[in-house]
């Protein structure tokens, strides 16, 4: 045994040394993980690629599945009783359940169309108040029942119970009844005609009642796992193992008859909360699709030869958000410059690797209600000072700040902190105005906390985005009746807008409201109420091969059913 | 002279200083994003073009060439042209300017070394303060708890138990709604939330410590409760005091980063070292530096504490000195 | 005597848990957000059915009316319907607890498997080269995020080579036991090995330092005076008295290694408690939260209690007294 220690030692510069080797060589094992993160693109060139493609394709030829990334897992196989989230979007419209009829994504020319699905087909009565609907007489449930008008009418019910509460069933509130005519024949009757009655007439899935009747609807609530011991299902998949917060597997359907059987026998959805581990799960092969890579990864997926890269507009939009009960925020001349000030491109290019394009509208400019006309205000700082100056915000006590009556131009910037994007548009926003003179402080909050101030009105400006529904109603956003309970957060009121959004819900035919729509968005571009950053695009990347992928802005799963692994090439 | 001390101890001093002069010695202000596209996640040593344009923006070139009609321009792998009439800075064979990334650049072009010498304001004014808050406290609960035991010593140590089990997470975000994040706020939770695990410690060595028969001896001599913590407590309760005083420091640094993600930290803008190694966890496998710039600040940082720590617990140990 | 002070702690820690809990509950109430209002983000959804969701849940009764429901359907046994998915709260829990104790008592192993005979050997050489490593390799360790570590093992043995997965193991019907135990082995390998590495610093510094002192005490150098070899010094006599801060640690480090279980569990995909809690509190799961606060609450408490019962085991100072 030595002597008892002492810390003085001679030799001590060693540890300097040591110290800075191990630095090194942690650095040397990242700089290594860098080198190669990125794919050469010169080696993607010509023929190699191509060979390299192929051959990625041909290793997944004979596969009959496909391994799905979630970051939130399911929370039970009733689609009345879960939550709208995206994966229930998946579960109930595109796997698991069938709807009486399919919206399709043909936006772009018009209001959508409907598809057959468990109704073949469907007419309105000569007053517009009664839907007749036949059934498919083969549709049959995953057990071998049938399934028939019975169905529909209980599942109607089951819809509209208070002690269910569907999100959804706003959609219902116009429906007077639902009539089992016959087992195939089912009819809908309407208190009132009105644009988006086949919308809400085929919203939802159609449930069992042979198999879930037994339960009442009292009990539904709080029962989420009486329903998992009773997996009987209506679409091309059925459940065939669920571990909570893991993997769901689906496998085919054999008794759906709609239309062609799911190509594939099998589709395991993986939970991955974290990015890293999902790209991390991409590249190593375990998982075959992943959504909303980010944008910084984009062209290093692109580029592997085993990866392929499809994306889609979405319905959402992407706006900062201005209180207008603020008085640097009430002047629609002050929110224009705002907008000028802020260098949108920079945004796109600099955040989102040139994946977004600049807008002028919250509609998607793939829809049949863009207005093809508008152009985006232009980035002009000159504008946008002497439209300050103009307005009374100057810097008059010279601290590098405008003010008017005392009241410097100072303001908290609201996001969600989850997003990680939103933070970095928030860091380059903040440094745009600064040099205009505004000081936006940038803060980012846990997001239920956001959503709740938002209601509240509880906020200066904000960086958010909302969601479109295919309706493209714009009023819950801009109206001035939806600042209480709708999303009108920043309390935008013009008597202008109120009267356009009013006409276009009054029209019978929701496309001859085109003109209307135009307006609103000349009338939108003019007040600013809101900033649009820029237009969305929603990236999924496929592992090569896999076929019959035609994500749009209803769902990226959209027809799960006809995907396939394409043969060796 | 005892050499580990002295080096940390030199290590610490520079550290300080360079946090004190940062404004002077930070080749750009901390925030500059001069051009996302040409200077994003950029290697320590890189030199680029700084061409000047007339709109007022800046782009960041690897190279440019000079054409009679303007430039040729090489920025974010793209070769690009601008006319004479756009650029502020031309000179005959380029541009006037050179942008200069001694420690590299993040994704927002942002310089790191300037980031580096301004966020060390930031995050040892945090760390320092909110340290000593947790480590008086953690003291004084833990001594009392130690030399009044019985009833007293099991009601303190019930309620580091009570705070140790509460859900932290949900407790700031509580908070975040009912105070205004400021770094006065900032030190007063972390040093409030870090103190239990070190109160319990010294308890456990102070009782273990009464117990020994020098302790005993002194009693028996009839000693005071505050003589006896001066001379022989908590001079033996300076080892994990230093090892819990130099973990909390990068922890301290770190968490200050977690805090900003319920609003409570530093806004994101705000250098400062937590916030650039979480910030640096999206770049870490493309760009290294981003986090290993300023984590090797840190770990050098907790090491000169360390070792100054070590130094004055020789000096301080009777039986060592 | 021992039961009786067995029981009296039970007893008191029973009461801590109901006011930690009840404190918890009033959090929440304050705490901006509800778990609904997130669903009118989706302009189909009514306010008609978030509402009918908040009446159901009893969100619309007074804090005194929901907290006595809850305390009385709590004390019979029942924890609650999650407010996000209706399943019982306990359920969630109970299903993911498994996979958290895999985690954690894999990860404890790799620690004092590293931590243990690194701050032994550290000790026995100190201020000699090996000693200066094996502390600089800790100090780097505290310093470094878990996230840092994590993602580059992940880089390295998930992408690069392809030898372990992520994620937890699946077991699917009629998996013989052995290639369950060899799955459950291959994915718990990745993120038990990156905690466990990140974790045995603390191990490290407590063993070393520990040591250190102890191997200077009046009975350890009696033991030497006696003529006691070296190495039987050490285990016989050394490292049981060293033992005592590093119980007292492994009892206090209960929490840590939960909150630390957090960031792997969401990294690597792992379903574990840790996940559970995170989510419900972010998305204001009452029942939830309660649940995960009371499991982890009683982890501390006994933890805590098994060290001091534990710490009276080992330690040769307080066996003697």
């Amino acid at each position: 045994m030595h002597a008892p220690a002492s810390a003085h030692d001679p030799r001590f510069p060693r540890l300097v040394a040591l110290l800075t080797a191990l630095t090194l060589a942690a650095a040397l094992v990242i700089g290594c993980g860098g080198a190669t993160t990125t794919p050469d693109p010169g080696a993607a060139d010509g023929d190699s690629a191509d060979a390299a493609i192929a051959e990625s394709i041909a290793a997944n030829a004979e596969r009959d599945d496909v391994v799905i990334a979630f970051s939130t897992d399911m929370q039970g196989i009733n689609p009345l009783i879960t939550r709208n989230t995206s994966i229930h979007s998946l579960l109930s419209h595109y796997a698991l359940y069938a709807n009486l009829l399919e919206e399709q994504a043909d936006y772009h020319e018009g209001p959508p169309s409907f598809q057959p699905r468990l109704a073949t087909g469907y007419s309105f009565s000569d007053d517009g108040l009664t839907l007749t609907l036949p059934l498919n007489p083969d549709a049959r449930w995953s057990d071998g029942e049938p399934i028939t008008a019975e169905d529909v009418r209980w599942t109607w019910q089951a819809q509209m119970h208070p002690a269910i509460a569907w999100p959804y069933a706003e959609a219902k509130k116009r429906i007077r009844d639902v009539e089992a005519v016959d087992p195939h024949t089912v009819r809908i009757h309407f208190v009132e005609r009105y644009p988006e009655q086949l919308l809400d007439a085929v919203e939802g899935p159609i449930l069992p009642k042979h198999a879930w009747s037994e339960l009442p609807f009292e009990q539904w609530r709080d029962s989420p796992g009486w329903f998992d011991e009773r997996p009987v299902f209506s679409g091309p998949f059925v459940l065939e193992r669920w571990v909570p917060n893991q993997r769901i597997v689906l496998a085919r359907n054999p008794q759906y008859k709609l239309d062609a059987s799911a190509q594939l026998t099998r589709v395991t959805i993986r939970i991955i909360p974290d990015q890293a581990g999902q790209l991390a799960a991409l590249r190593s092969g375990e998982i075959d699709v992943l959504e909303v890579p980010p944008p910084a990864e984009v062209a290093a997926l692109a580029a592997a030869p085993t990866l392929e890269v499809l994306s889609y507009i979405p319905r959402q939009f992407v706006f900062l958000l201005w209180n207008t009960q603020r008085p640097y925020f009430a002047d629609a001349a002050v929110r224009r410059a705002l907008t000028q000030a802020i260098d949108r491109q920079a945004i796109i290019d600099g955040i989102y690797h040139g994946r977004a394009r600049l807008t002028a509208s919250p509609y998607p400019s793939n829809s049949w209600v863009y207005n093809e006309a508008l152009t985006p205000l232009g980035y002009d700082l000159a504008a946008a000072r002497a439209a300050l100056d103009a307005a009374g915000w100057r810097d008059s006590d010279d601290d590098g700040v405008r003010d008017r009556d005392g009241q410097p131009f100072r303001f908290e910037l609201l996001t969600n902190s989850d997003n990680q994007l939103r933070m970095d548009i928030l860091v380059l926003v903040q440094n745009q105005l600064a040099q205009l003179g505004i000081d936006a402080q940038p803060r980012g909050i846990e997001f239920n906390t956001l959503v709740q101030r938002e209601f509240a009105h509880d906020f200066d400006a904000s960086l958010t985005s909302l969601g479109i529904a295919t309706t493209m109603d714009l009023s819950f956003n801009f109206g001035t009746e939806f600042i209480d309970g709708g999303y009108n957060w920043g309390s935008f009121s013009s008597p202008e807008v109120d009267a356009v959004l009013a006409e276009i819900k009054a029209a019978p035919d929701p496309a001859a409201a085109k003109p209307q729509h135009d307006r609103l968005q000349v009338l939108l571009q003019d007040a600013q109420p809101i900033t649009l950053l820029y237009e969305p695009e929603r990236v999924v990347v496929v592992r090569r091969g896999l076929s019959g992928v035609e994500p749009n802005a209803l769902s990226t799963f959209f027809h799960l059913r006809r995907w396939h692994w394409a043969s060796a090439p | 002279m005892d050499g580990g001390f002295t080096i940390g101890l030199w290590a610490l001093t520079l550290v300080a200083l360079a946090a004190i002069v940062a404004p002077w010695l930070a080749p750009h202000p901390p925030n500059a994003q001069p051009d996302l596209v040409g200077g994003r996640l950029r290697a320590p040593g890189t030199t680029l073009h700084a061409v000047q344009l007339r709109d007022g923006r800046t782009w960041l070139a690897d190279a440019v060439a000079r054409t009679p009609e303007g430039l040729r321009i090489l920025r974010g792998g793209t070769w690009t042209t601008r006319g004479v009439d756009e650029i502020t800075n031309l000179t005959d064979d380029g541009v006037a300017d050179r942008w200069r990334y001694w420690l590299g650049s993040d994704r927002f072009s942002r310089d790191l070394l300037s980031r580096l010498l301004h966020g060390a304001r930031t995050s040892l004014l945090i760390a320092v303060l909110s340290i000593a808050l947790a480590l008086s406290l953690g003291l004084a609960v833990g001594a009392v708890a130690a030399l009044a035991g019985g009833a007293v010593d099991a009601l303190l140590m019930r309620i580091v138990d009570g705070l140790l089990t509460l859900p932290w997470l949900m407790v700031l975000i509580t908070l975040s709604a009912l105070v205004r994040p400021s770094t006065g706020t900032l030190i007063a939770l972390l040093g409030a939330s870090g103190w239990m695990g070190l109160s319990r410690i010294v308890r456990g060595e102070m009782r273990g410590l009464l117990q020994r028969d020098f302790v005993r001896a002194a009693v028996a001599m009839g000693a005071g409760r505050l003589y006896l913590l001066r001379r022989h407590l908590l001079p033996h309760v300076w080892t994990p005091v230093v090892i819990s005083v130099t973990l909390a420091l990068g922890s301290v640094i770190l968490a200050e980063a977690a805090l900003s993600f319920l609003g409570l930290g530093v806004p994101p803008t705000t250098p400062s070292w937590g916030g650039m190694i979480a910030d640096g966890r999206l770049d870490m496998l493309r760009a290294w530096w981003v986090t290993t710039v300023p984590g090797a600040a840190l770990v050098i940082t907790v090491i000169a504490v360390n070792l100054v720590g070590d130094g004055l617990r020789d000096r301080l140990d009777p039986r060592r000195a | 005597m021992p039961w009786a002070f067995l029981l009296r702690r039970l007893a008191s820690a029973a009461v801590l848990l109901l006011i930690v809990l009840s404190a918890t509950f009033a959090l929440i109430y304050v705490a901006p957000g509800d778990p609904f209002s997130a669903m009118l983000l989706d302009p189909r959804v009514g306010a008609d059915a978030v509402a009918a969701l908040r009446a159901h849940y009893g969100l619309d009764q007074p804090l005194v009316a929901r907290y006595l429901r809850w305390l009385v359907t709590m004390l019979s046994g029942d924890w609650g319907p999650s407010y996000v998915s209706g399943r019982p709260a306990f359920d969630l829990l109970r299903e993911a607890l498994p996979y958290t104790a895999l985690l954690a008592g894999a990860a404890t192993l790799v620690q004092y498997l590293i931590g243990l005979p690194l701050g032994a050997l550290a000790a026995v050489r100190a201020d000699r080269v090996a000693d200066h490593a094996v502390r600089v390799v800790s100090l780097l360790l505290y310093a470094m995020p878990s996230f840092w570590l994590a993602l580059l093992a992940m880089e390295l043995f998930t992408v690069r080579l392809g030898w372990l997965p992520t994620g937890a193991p699946d077991f699917p019907p009629d998996l013989a036991l052995g290639e369950q135990i060899a799955r459950a082995l291959r994915h718990v390998a990745l993120p038990a090995a990156t905690l466990g590495v990140a974790l045995s610093a603390d191990v490290l510094r407590y063993t070393r330092n520990g040591l250190l002192d102890v191997l200077q005490q009046d009975h350890v150098r009696a033991a030497r005076a006696r003529g006691l070899g070296a190495r039987r010094v050490l285990w016989r006599h050394a490292l049981p008295t060293a033992a005592g801060p590093l119980v007292h640690h492994a009892g206090v480090q209960l929490p840590a290694l939960f909150s630390g279980v957090l960031i792997i569990e969401v990294i690597f995909a792992w379903p574990g408690v840790g996940r559970i809690a995170y989510d419900a509190i972010l998305s204001r799961d009452l029942p939830v939260v309660l649940a995960a606060t009371a499991l982890s609450g009683a982890l501390v408490v006994l933890g805590t209690l098994g060290a001091d019962l534990l710490h009276g085991l080992i330690d040769p100072r307080t066996r003697r007294a």
